[in-house]
């Protein structure tokens, strides 16, 4: 089965859409549309050929600081804070898992992502790993720990 | 800051605001102030601003100086992502 990406529209059926998880799959339905308006993020539908969505992702605009931020680091890290792009949610319909969209659809993050940047400063993509499956997937593409010692799965990729 | 006053059925009109919420407290003078408060999801929130301590700071700078290669797994499907769709 193949997949396109497009932009978010309400006119792609989005009613059967199921990753398996809850949240995710609410998100998609109600209220996706209500950040998308208030300009929170920007989503990525992946939909079939029935434009039905089968997969998503979200990218905004995020930074990171530092607790601490001695002079002698100012020099090598300007501008602070450092500007990043933060894909927040990524999903894939139950139907397309082991289907290689997942990994698409981080693809299509990233080269979005490179594009922005050439554009405007982001310095890194940064993503928030919700449970196990999420951490092993990125992990598995490279993503290092943004944050060590927390609850907070936060992985950075450059 | 602006100041509202009071209809005939002591009314105090807003305007057009659209926050969600409002605290309201009275001042030393007796006047009621509402400050409108904007509820924000805290994933949203969260996601907006990351804090890293000296240990992680140190991580994440010798990255950014530094960059490491892209992984096996990650080049393959970028490189599939392109064949596939057109690299933008």
């Amino acid at each position: 089965m193949s997949w396109s990406f497009v932009s978010y529209d309400s006119k792609y059926i989005k009613e059967n859409f199921d990753c398996g998880k809850p949240v995710l799959n609410n998100y998609l339905k109600t209220k996706m549309s209500q950040d998308m308006k208030r300009k929170a993020n920007v989503p990525t539908l992946a939909i079939n050929d029935r434009n039905e969505v089968v997969g998503y992702y979200t990218l905004s605009a995020g930074e990171v600081q530092f607790e601490n931020f001695p002079a002698e680091l100012k020099k090598k890290i300007a501008p602070y804070p450092v500007s990043v792009a933060r894909l927040g949610r990524l999903a894939v319909d139950q139907s397309m898992h082991g289907k290689g969209l997942g990994a698409d659809l981080l693809a299509h993050a990233i080269r979005k992502t490179e594009g922005v940047s050439q554009e405007i400063g982001m310095r890194a993509l940064v993503v928030d790993a919700k449970d196990e499956d999420a951490e092993s997937f990125y992990k598995h593409f490279g993503f290092d720990y943004l944050l060590t010692n927390s609850s907070r799965k936060s992985l950075f990729l450059l | 800051m602006a100041l509202v006053t009071k209809d005939s059925k002591n009314r105090v009109s807003l305007g057009n605001v659209s926050a969600e919420h409002f605290i309201r407290e009275i001042d030393e003078r007796g006047r009621i102030i509402f400050t409108p408060q904007v509820m924000v999801d805290m994933d949203v929130y969260e996601n907006s601003v990351i804090k890293l301590n000296d240990a992680d700071r140190d991580r994440f700078i010798a990255a950014l100086t530094s960059p490491p290669k892209r992984n096996a797994a990650l080049t393959k499907a970028l490189h599939k992502h392109d064949k596939k769709h057109g690299k933008k």
